[in-house]
């Protein structure tokens, strides 16, 4: 992504998830240390079943799906699934795979 | 109280969040209730445009472009939940090569099979389709001609595309990339059963006590569903979970028993837990003697390759599926063979893995949902090993009721919905019809108000016969929709790409991204996509789900639905029917295809009208605006009338009206209620008053209980070629990546594909992680980098390779072997040799 594009739209929102983490019960605490470390991660709630209610927020959706890995990769979290997500840079930045035509 | 919007989305994020699993957020609800006007954004439902598991998506539209996405609480799929792709869905459509004018193959001005691609106007590129479309009519006949479809069609793109090949060119050389995925589930479904898809259904996920995955790798297959069984494995006690598979992959991490078995000894398997079910007469007897009717069926049926290959030639019953009725003695007789000792050597899992497991199977206090996608569909003998499955759920009576559930799983989001249910297969017709049967085709010729014989009864060529019929020069003329099957189909250097370069034949390839199937074409048609258009999908449960259209495509883009009709207005029937049956209804002589199969007064019996949602929004219908009626509506009742009046039953579908008002409805849907089981009383209103249970797809009401052996698989590993090449997904792309590809985040978190193999075996062919290497078969090559400590972790003498991969083309390398019985290709097991670069 150009870094013209990235400034425009992070002035206004950039990137914000809403998701649920299932971590496993006997871990809690461990991940939730991890988690507390990064500022992009907030924990909202928790229920008895240790699904953990976070919001994650980046500048852009790349470095939000490298914070998701980052979660997904802590030992005893068992899923990271997102609910909401909201990114406004959905216009045609960029992106891979594409043909050139000549 | 204002708050900034950034905090405000945050708000919702969380609130969405939390109430995905029943948790309130007081503070933070009042905060986005006072400021939701000046953040306005146009909410409305949809089904996710990626697999079979139909989650509901909320899409949010500003300005006439998707700002915002939510998993939808209300839907009962996936409960306020996303998965990774989920999470950037509505980015596929923002891809900077978007299609937006058709493209042909010129050469001075005119087209020509060596030509570069040059820009056309549309009616330049229909004007050289339907010429070449005439000729290859009047020269060869309705046979030389062929379609190549999708089981991402929306339901009434698949039904419009039906008509005009079956009923239109009269030609049943319509098959879907369904044949790909599903076809076996199918046959064993028809099979067992006589009627296609599951009994049970995803609530099935949250009753079950045990659940047992047969070559599925659901975290990253179906994430939505796995999650909701992880919630069942952390939460229910003495719950478990068994997985199978020929690699070892992420579903492992919450396996309770883990087993990695040899290639297609899945079937021993399977035939050993029915063996253990008989010796130790653990059977429910009871439900036996009412409910099933026990099969053998022929063996040695050959593996779907060309008939000049020496297997086919070899082949006893080559292609044949007969079955005979046996005693439940003969059948405890046939499995004899399949003890502990045997099943554990052939398969190589330990016999106590394998012990546990049929145990698991025999306890009748155990409720069990097994569940299975490409290991037991592609599968040389993939129609049987469906089968083998719920023959050990029939003998237990383990079957339509919460919880004890055989599951098929499905790969595209209207696998079922469009390519099943529709029936766009070549021996199909809508609603579990065939062409072969005349009753069948009687029916669907008097709703579609055509003459007797419209339809032909022969069944047309599959999906892999499309590609070596278009290498023969048997089909000349050739459109492919909403799929990208050069990349997709095996054995791609020997059949697929001499087939669709012939010079006799000309290719046309519909798709909103230059995949490489576009670029493999003669004529690419730009073509809008998922909330583009409005449509319908139907997923793994029977679920039918529809959706209005959100957005503009961008201009010069058309719905294939649009195309599909446009291009019927191009043939007066006059020019490609034979005489003696425009002689039974001469008054269709000078109509269009258009005229006799759309505007029928059937599908045009829906006038022009606003759409709009309980709130009033208005939403734009741009198949409406063009035809003049809702074609969407017209098509889709035509077709619903298929399962609520045709010779089968069982297939009853909701009033068009309905399915927008509801989160998808499952089929049978019986005076505006839905079902959830079917066959059993008090979930099925179809099964007869006075039974319990009636598997009333077959006239006895029983299901089949049906033996088959274990056979080998075509091509094994041997000296010059000494490894397994077994290929699939990943989490981050779909199918051949010709959308995720195109999302930046999806890409880079895995850009290429690998070779996934074990640190053994690279260790003695000399490579390091990260090293490039070949991988050759008897057919092609590619190279990759090795991968040795990822995701997915083989044993020894198996490597994994993705298919999304432009760049690397696995289907290079694979075999083009099918079950003779379903025609579904075996991606998952060929021989292959990894040497250096």
């Amino acid at each position: 992504m150009s870094a013209i594009c990235e400034k425009e739209y992070d002035e206004d929102v950039g990137c914000i998830v809403g998701a649920v983490i299932q971590v496993k019960p006997s871990m809690e605490n461990k991940v939730r240390v991890r988690l507390l470390q990064n500022e992009h991660i907030e924990i909202h709630a928790e229920d008895e079943q240790s699904r953990w209610v976070v919001t994650l927020e980046a500048e852009t959706s790349k470095k939000l799906l490298k914070l998701t890995e980052k979660i997904q990769n802590i030992l005893g979290v068992l899923s990271v699934t997102p609910v909401y997500q909201h990114c406004e840079e959905n216009q045609q930045h960029e992106q891979q795979g594409g043909w050139r035509w000549r | 109280m204002a708050i900034s919007r950034r905090t405000f989305i945050k708000s919702s994020a969380a609130v969405a969040a939390a109430a995905s699993i029943d948790v309130s957020l007081p503070g933070m609800a009042q905060a986005i209730e006072f400021d939701s006007e000046k953040n306005k954004i146009r909410w409305d439902k949809a089904a996710c445009r990626f697999c079979g598991v139909g989650c509901g998506i909320m899409i949010g539209t500003k300005d006439d472009r998707i700002v915002a996405t939510q998993a939808d609480p209300k839907a009962e799929v996936n409960k306020g939940i996303n998965c990774i792709k989920g999470y950037f869905l509505s980015k596929i459509m923002y891809g900077k090569d978007r299609l937006t004018t058709p493209m042909l193959r010129m050469k001075h001005g005119r087209f020509h099979k060596e030509g570069e691609f040059t820009p056309v106007s549309w009616d330049v590129a229909f004007d050289i389709m339907a010429e070449k479309w005439k000729k290859t009519l009047k020269d060869k006949g309705p046979e030389a001609v062929g379609m190549f479809g999708s089981g991402q069609w929306t339901i009434m793109e698949g039904y419009a595309a039906s008509k005009l090949m079956k009923a239109g060119f009269r030609s049943n050389n319509i098959d879907p990339n369904a044949r790909h995925c599903m076809a076996s589930a199918v046959g064993g479904f028809m099979r067992t059963f006589g009627s296609d898809e599951p009994m049970g259904c995803y609530d099935d996920l949250e009753h079950a006590d045990a659940f047992v995955l047969w070559g599925s790798n659901m975290a990253e297959m179906h994430p939505i569903l796995w999650t909701r069984i992880t919630d069942t494995r952390l939460s229910k006690p003495d719950s478990e979970v068994h997985v199978l598979s020929t690699y070892e992959h992420r579903c492992f991490d919450l396996g309770d028993n883990n087993m990695v078995f040899t290639p297609q000894t899945d079937m021993v398997i399977l035939n050993y837990i029915a063996n253990y079910i008989v010796q130790n007469k653990a059977y429910d007897q009871k439900f036996m003697d009412k409910h099933v009717s026990f099969k053998d069926t022929l063996t040695d049926i050959g593996y779907g390759l060309r008939p000049e290959h020496p297997l086919e030639k070899k082949a006893k019953n080559r292609g044949k599926g007969k079955m005979s009725a046996i005693t439940f003695e003969e059948y405890g007789r046939l499995l004899e063979p399949y003890t502990l000792e045997y099943a554990s050597k052939m398969s190589s899992v330990p016999e106590d893995k394998l012990l546990r497991l049929a145990k698991l199977y025999a306890d009748p206090k155990k409720k069990i949902t097994s569940l299975w996608t490409m290991g037991f569909n592609q599968h040389t003998r993939g129609v049987w090993t469906n089968s083998l499955l719920y023959n050990i759920h029939l003998m237990m009576g383990k079957i339509s009721e919460p919880g004890n559930s055989p599951f098929s799983l499905t790969g595209q989001p209207s696998a079922c919905g469009t390519a099943r249910e529709v029936g766009t297969f070549s021996h199909r017709l809508p609603a579990d019809l065939v062409v072969k049967k005349k009753k069948h085709r009687d029916f669907a010729e008097k709703v579609w108000k055509l003459p007797e014989g419209t339809i032909p009864a022969k069944p047309g060529y599959h999906a892999v016969q499309h590609n070596r019929m278009l290498k023969d020069s048997v089909i000349n003329a050739y459109w492919s929709m909403c799929n990208n099957n050069v990349q997709a189909a095996a054995n791609m250097n020997e059949e697929t790409l001499p087939g669709w370069r012939n010079p006799d034949n000309f290719i046309v390839v519909s798709d909103p991204y230059p995949t490489v199937s576009a670029m493999a074409a003669d004529l690419i048609l730009p073509t809008a996509m998922w909330v583009e258009k409005e449509g319908a999908y139907g997923n793994a449960e029977r679920r039918t789900q529809a959706w209005r259209q959100q957005v503009s495509a961008p201009e010069g883009a058309k719905s294939d639905l649009w195309q599909l009709m446009e291009f019927s207005k191009r043939f007066k029937v006059k020019e490609i029917w034979p005489a003696d049956l425009i002689a039974k209804k001469p008054e269709l002589r000078n109509k269009t295809l258009y005229d006799v199969l759309y505007k029928n007064g059937n599908v045009n019996e829906f006038p022009t009208q606003k759409v709009t949602d309980d709130d009033g929004n208005i939403y734009a219908n741009d198949e409406m605006d063009h035809f003049g009626f809702y074609v969407q509506k017209g098509l889709f009742e035509e077709y619903r009338y298929f399962g609520t009046h045709g010779p089968k039953i069982g297939h009853n579908l909701a009033a068009y009206d309905q399915l927008h008002k509801e989160r998808g409805m499952r089929w049978p849907v019986i005076n505006g209620k839905e079902t959830k089981w079917r066959y059993r009383a008090g979930y099925d209103p179809l099964v007869p008053a006075g039974k319990d249970l009636y598997f009333y797809g077959h006239k006895d009401g029983r299901a089949n209980i049906i033996f088959a052996p274990y056979e080998q698989p075509p091509e094994m590993p041997d000296k010059a070629f000494d490894m397994w090449l077994c290929t699939g997904r990943v989490i981050e792309h779909w199918h051949s990546g010709s959308m995720t590809q195109r999302v930046p985040e999806l890409y880079k978190a895995m850009p290429d594909a690998q070779i996934f193999m074990h640190p053994k075996d690279a260790k003695t062919r000399g490579f390091k992680r990260g090293d490039l290497a070949k991988v050759e078969s008897r057919r092609g090559e590619i190279t990759a980098l090795i991968e040795t400590r990822g995701r997915n972790k083989p044993p020894e003498g198996l490597i994994f390779v993705p298919w999304f991969d432009a760049r690397r083309l696995i289907n290079k390398v694979t075999l083009d072997a099918t079950d003779p019985l379903s025609k579904q290709t075996d991606y998952k097991k060929c021989a292959v040799r990894v040497v250096k670069v």
